[in-house]
């Protein structure tokens, strides 16, 4: 009996151990390797200004990723820490906005919140709490004569009043989960609506064009790789977004988005749009999405169990260049022809990959 | 005011503009979107205030100085009445409102500059037409040389020049509408996924000094058989 208790441990062992690891070792220590080259190569290219391409969405990115590396950076590690926050913090406008320009107010906003809440200093806290006051602001609702009714009710979009769009709702609602918005906020229920407009699920998106594989398209109606279809970056912002709105795991919504992903899942590509533009963008949402939902594994519709902090790691360390930076040399849409922005996405994907 | 004959022709063509403009900008917005509604009127003020101008043909006049000033008072006229009436149906706060009024000043300004002077080499009628085409055309660069900007991602001025040369993209920014992010531009013109900026407003003013100089340049009477005196 003994005997065959010890064989049995002896063969189920490593697949217990592999489904318990999160991360092959061996991985693991490339991935860290990666991720020092990478805020290596991001350190050198730092600006006078202590900005990073004169952007303060790409300078809270990089900071980001310095400050939740697995070295855990801060602002006592020098100046190269502290310029890129006196950067953000001289782009405070008197709206609250933390931008360099009119446009991308939401996003750059958004990204500098949580890079400001990562750095962890009290010091920050009246910028955070009035950006945070910004970016709630900035939701479409009655407030702008918006119904319930109205595809646009309960979005973000890029800071005036466009339009809003899943892509600036996911940043907005990581930055109003940074910064401790009360989870009885009115805000996140708004979103939701928003958020389940912009998913092909029929069941609870009442748009007349709503497909049913789940996934999410970038707006109501509208995507900008044709159609209304769903595709990878977005539906991995999508499922953040659900998440961070509160709603359980299990709600039909969230496992929805999570089939589309099961059903779809690759890092060759940022499947659904085509000559792989925002690669990079999907890769760090990737890493949000699967970190948030919490499974060590994926298993794809055709049965296949895949380890996403594995195969995410691998495929980025496949891509990184010589001098430690990434680029996505595919396509340049989404500003992905830029070193800086993807490094740094990059190395915030790998940093979840690492994080426990 | 702009002669008789040729202006019934700008108006329609200005209308019809316009009605494809406010398409363009508020398409998929409800119909209150203000900012989109304000864009409108100031491009729109913008070239009727051009078109309906006192015209200068002469530009050897005894008192040279005046038709500068009288276009400059003109446009500020033109500039205080947009402003007036984007901010009566857009309903913009003072600080937009006093903002798109410089900025319909200056566009004015630059259009009637140009018309005048184009005025001494084709006439009135021939002038109107082309000011008309010009503007029609400047406000479509976007979405002609979106696809050529997109080959060269990486070279912000090019991307810029192309932002640039709109007259909407001098009036935008001064009212905080990232108008080419609208559903319409952002769809058709392509440029929402790089990375460009809006001119300031030093920007658009020197690029009106820089024209209305060139335009004198241009205008000035090389063969004055050829100036037309209609």
């Amino acid at each position: 009996m003994k005997r065959t208790l010890a064989l049995a441990l002896l063969i189920a062992g490593p697949a217990v151990l592999a489904a318990e690891t999160p991360m092959d070792p061996v991985l693991r220590e490339r991935a860290s390797r990666a991720i020092d080259a990478g805020l290596h190569y991001l350190r050198y290219q730092q600006s006078e200004n202590g900005s990073w391409s004169d952007s303060v969405g790409i300078t809270g990115l990089a900071l980001r990723a310095f400050l939740e590396s697995p070295r855990r950076y801060d602002e006592t590690d020098g100046a190269f820490i502290t310029r890129p926050v006196e950067f953000m913090l001289r782009h405070v406008n008197d709206d609250g906005s933390i931008s360099e320009s009119m446009q991308n107010r939401s996003y750059n906003t958004a990204v500098a919140v949580v890079a400001l809440k990562a750095t962890g200093n009290p010091r920050h806290d009246s910028v955070i709490r009035n950006a945070q006051a910004f970016l709630k602001g900035l939701q479409i609702d009655e407030g702008e004569g918006y119904t319930p009714e109205h595809r646009y009710y309960g979005g973000v979009g890029y800071g005036g009043d466009e339009r809003p769009d899943m892509s600036n709702q996911y940043m907005a609602l990581e930055a109003l989960r940074a910064s401790k918005l009360a989870e009885d906020d009115p805000v996140w229920e708004r979103a939701l609506v928003f958020i389940s407009r912009s998913q092909n699920r029929s069941e609870s998106n009442d748009q007349s064009w709503a497909g049913n594989d789940g996934g999410f398209t970038y707006m109501p109606g509208y995507s900008p790789h044709g159609g209304t279809g769903s595709y990878g970056g977005i539906t991995h912002a999508g499922l953040i977004s659900l998440l961070f709105a509160g709603v359980d795991r299990n709600d039909p919504r969230v496992q929805a988005a999570y089939d589309w992903i099961r059903a779809n899942y690759t890092l060759e590509d940022n499947p659904g749009a085509g000559e792989k533009q925002g690669l990079f963008y999907y890769y760090a949402a990737f890493a949000k999405s699967m970190k948030a939902f919490g499974e060590v594994e994926v298993t794809d519709t055709s049965g296949a169990r895949h380890n996403w902090r594995n195969d995410l790691a691998a495929k980025l360390i496949s891509l990184q260049d010589a001098d430690g930076s990434w680029v996505n040399e595919f396509s340049p849409r989404w500003w992905e022809g830029n070193p800086h922005l993807c490094t740094a996405r990059a190395v915030i994907a790998l940093n979840l990959a690492l994080a426990d | 005011m702009g002669h008789r004959g040729e202006w019934p022709a700008c108006l329609a063509v200005t209308l019809a503009l316009a009605a494809t403009g406010g398409f363009a900008v508020t398409a998929g917005e409800p119909p209150s979107a203000p900012p989109a509604l304000a864009l409108t009127v100031g491009a729109l003020c913008s070239l009727l205030g051009a078109l309906l101008a006192p015209r200068h043909p002469q530009p050897s006049t005894p008192h040279r100085a005046s038709p500068a000033l009288s276009r400059l008072c003109w446009s500020a006229l033109v500039g205080v009445t947009g402003a007036a009436a984007a901010a009566l149906l857009a309903a913009l706060p003072p600080r937009n409102a006093l903002s798109l009024g410089a900025g319909i000043t200056l566009l004015t300004l630059a259009l009637t500059t140009a018309a005048d002077a184009l005025g001494r080499r084709f006439g009135a009628s021939g002038a109107a037409a082309l000011v008309t085409a010009l503007f029609v055309t400047a406000c479509a660069t976007p979405l002609f040389l979106g696809p050529l900007a997109e080959l060269f991602p990486e070279r912000r001025w090019l991307l810029n020049a192309v932002v640039w040369v709109s007259p909407l993209s001098h009036l935008a920014p001064l009212l905080d509408f990232d108008y080419l992010r609208t559903p319409w531009f952002y769809e058709h013109a392509r440029l929402g996924g790089y990375r460009f900026g809006y001119p300031p407003l030093t920007a658009t003013a020197a690029a009106v000094a820089a024209l209305a100089a060139s335009c004198h340049w241009a205008a000035r009477p090389v063969h004055p058989e050829r100036i037309d005196h209609s």
